[in-house]
């Protein structure tokens, strides 16, 4: 098994100098102390960086390579670090050295920085192709997660008991890898290929013969649409398990962005509701301007109304003057004009009387009664109100321009660090993606409909073979079946062993949490699902569905011991800050159960966590080896060993 | 990290052998989880070593 044996580092986060860990070699605990900032989180991603060349931060984010680089020494214009980690793995010595250092004078990403690695086994350094198996082999990346972790990673364990859950299905997947199922699942798909290639082989020396020609060309046909089935399918699932990689990535990447998504997302808003209440603006102002074209007649309305009040009044003076003109004439020729009769003389007397009290007669009825026509044309109709509401929306139409432009102007700036047009593709991006996915899905059912059609038109024919075939065909056709047969004893041992295991790791992870909870009274244990999530049993049989984030915390460090002692895969265990969301008596349970989750565990710790009393007395004789990192300045640390511990 | 125990692999084989096909030879199985382990980066190697597995037991039976 792969046991750690020194740590070299240098420039390295706050490691400026060239610093050493030496790990005992006998069984038991490491612990590294530091303070926030001290760089704890650097030796983890030191470890990783040396086994797979990324450097990760917590929770297995991507680190660039110029924050990797020690601050005072970048000061001073050195841009580089190393980590040289050896190990034994197999009975042999392994000393891997990763170099980084600047191509540039100031480095701005990734890409002006040149990266070296080299293995030597023993005396040999290893060619690259073999360096990578050999790494592969002694530590593949696809288990890290069990055996370098911290806190966040532990909080992702959550997610086995969430069905569809692509963090929880990597998990699982890991999971599986760190198990040994791999080795049955690749026996299976490996006697499938052997079978489908002995099937071809079958058809072919069925073609050889006339008398099994025929359906030695049925079966090669069978046996080619079926393969092509698989291909397309593997093609599929290939496909499939990038874009759910990607979709992953896409969550991620937005989630990680959110605070910038959710600006882009409101200034997409504003910038919307600034054009609509633009557009809506223009037309108010075209109906405002319909409306005061009619407007001007509300201002004269009164003075009309008076003025026609006064024509009104004249009109009928001219009436009353025009009559009396008509008398007077009628007096004075003794004839009435209007009537066309003679006016007696008693008339005209009578007129006479009346005429002389009234006033002085008008020649014509005339101007009162025109103005009064002119008057009478003119629209009264009131459209005060109608400009009112316009002016009042424009003006709320105004303000609110003003507030969307401010709002405008504010979320430009907080996303003057970012890529708006980038995250808007991100978010399309995603999108597609999982419309993508969907589509996968149901080809992947579709081809796998078709392989089961040609599986049963293949059985059907290779029996209709075996009553007329050749002896080199039935020896050919036993082989097949063999193959076939073999195939689906490890299809059914990859259930049975996985079945097997849940029930093995959920009793596991079950005596360890009851070791490390402080509710042991209350709890019976924990039960473990498909995809290995686990839950808290109480005594009385239910499961406990609400859980706080320290009893999270504990679950997944059950099932890191759980896994640890059922995967033939082993391996040190190294733990950053483990216990950041545990209470006193919980770390300590924590700290007391930690020798008994693998062989070798490095843990590094603050002593707000665990003080160094407090832990040797927990671990007592399981203590081998303790440091401390020592500040030497905000960006300088160096690596000091304790003397009270014993290897 | 090598497997160092892969007994209870052999045992859940077993269990399916005895189950689904007694007649097959347990001794091909085994060589086949062998050769799993021994070459679980490299296809090429592992379909190479199940297929001499498989010669050796087609002649095995032959013998018996």
């Amino acid at each position: 098994m792969l046991w750690l044996r020194r740590l070299q580092i240098e420039g390295f986060g706050p490691f400026a100098e060239r610093q050493v860990i030496e790990f005992p070699e006998s069984p038991g605990v490491t612990v590294i102390y530091g303070e926030n900032m001290r760089g704890k989180t650097s030796l983890l991603a030191a470890i990783r960086y040396a086994f797979f060349g990324r450097v990760m931060a917590r929770g297995l984010r991507q680190r660039r390579l110029l924050t990797v680089c020690n601050r005072e020494n970048a000061a001073q214009g050195r841009y580089e670090f190393s980590v040289v980690l050896t190990f034994n793995f197999d009975d042999e010595t392994y000393e891997l050295s990763r170099s980084c250092r600047s191509s540039v004078a100031v480095p701005e990403s990734d890409a002006d920085f040149v990266q070296e690695v080299m293995l030597r086994r023993d005396r040999t350094i290893l060619g690259p192709d073999e360096r990578a198996r050999a790494l592969q082999h002694a530590f593949p990346g696809e288990i890290a997660r069990f055996f370098l972790f911290d806190g966040e990673l532990l909080q992702e364990y959550e997610e086995l008991l969430v069905n569809e859950s692509d963090t929880g299905h990597h998990i699982s997947e890991a999971i599986d890898r760190i198990l040994g199922v791999p080795i049955l699942t690749q026996a299976r798909v490996h006697l499938t290929t052997l079978t489908a290639e002995a099937d071809q082989q079958a058809a072919r020396e069925a073609q050889r013969h006339q008398a099994t020609e025929s359906l030695g060309t049925a079966l090669g046909q069978a046996v080619q649409q079926r393969d092509a089935h698989k291909l397309e399918l593997a093609r599929l699932r290939t496909q499939l398990g990038e874009l759910t990689a990607q979709r992953t990535e896409q969550e991620e990447f937005l989630a990680a962005h959110q605070k910038y998504s959710s600006a882009v997302e409101a200034l997409d808003d504003a910038r919307t509701k600034h054009e609509e209440i633009i557009a809506e603006e223009k037309d108010k102002r075209a109906e405002l301007q319909v409306a005061m074209s009619d407007a001007w007649r509300s201002l004269l309305r009164d003075r009309v109304r008076a003025a026609k009040l006064a024509a009104q009044t004249d009109a009928e003076h001219e009436f009353e003057s025009y009559g009396l003109r008509l008398r007077a004439q009628a007096i004075e020729s003794a004839h009435c004009e209007t009537c066309d009769q003679d006016v007696p003389p008693e008339v005209q007397a009578r007129l006479r009387d009346r005429l002389d009290g009234s006033r002085s007669a008008t020649t014509s009825p005339g101007s009162g009664l025109r103005r009064l026509v002119d008057l009478g044309r003119f629209d009264e109709s009131d459209n005060t109100d109608v400009v009112k509401l316009l002016s009042r929306r424009l003006a709320e139409i105004g303000l609110e321009k003003v507030r969307l432009s401010d709002q405008i102007s504010d979320l430009t700036t907080q996303l003057a660090d970012s890529d708006p047009e980038f995250l808007r593709r991100s978010r399309a991006t995603y999108s597609e993606t999982v419309d993508k996915i969907a589509a996968v899905k149901r080809a992947i059912d579709d081809e796998t409909t078709k392989i089961y059609d040609q599986e049963v038109n293949i059985q059907r024919l290779t029996q209709k073979l075996e009553s007329i075939g050749s002896t080199a065909l039935l020896s050919t056709q036993a082989r097949a079946r063999l193959l076939r047969a073999a195939a689906e004893v490890f299809g059914s041992a990859v259930d049975k062993y996985k079945s097997d295991l849940r029930l093995r790791v959920e009793a596991s992870a079950s005596r360890l949490f009851l070791r490390m909870t402080t509710e042991r009274l209350d709890y019976a244990g924990l039960s473990i699902n498909e995809g290995y999530g686990l839950t808290i049993k109480h005594q009385d049989g239910a499961a406990e569905e609400a859980r706080s984030a320290g009893a999270e915390h504990v679950v997944a460090l059950a099932l890191m011991g759980a896994l640890q002692e059922n995967a033939p895969l082993r391996g040190p265990i190294v733990m950053d800050s483990p216990f950041g969301r545990l209470d006193d008596a919980h770390t300590s349970n924590v700290v007391a159960t930690i020798p008994e989750m693998a062989v070798q565990v490095a843990l590094l710790v603050y002593e707000a966590e665990v003080g160094k009393p407090r832990m040797r007395e927990l671990l007592g004789p399981h203590l081998l080896r303790e440091y401390e990192l020592v500040r030497e300045s905000a960006r300088r640390t160096t690596i000091m060993r304790l003397g009270s511990s014993h290897d | 990290m090598r497997t160092i125990d892969s007994s209870e692999l052999m045992a859940a084989v077993e269990t399916a052998r005895l189950s689904l096909h007694p007649e097959l030879d347990a001794e091909f199985l085994a060589a086949v989880v062998r050769a799993e382990e021994e070459f679980a980066e490299d296809d090429g190697a592992a379909l190479k070593a199940i297929g001499e597995a498989l010669a050796a037991t087609i002649e095995r039976a032959k013998v018996d």
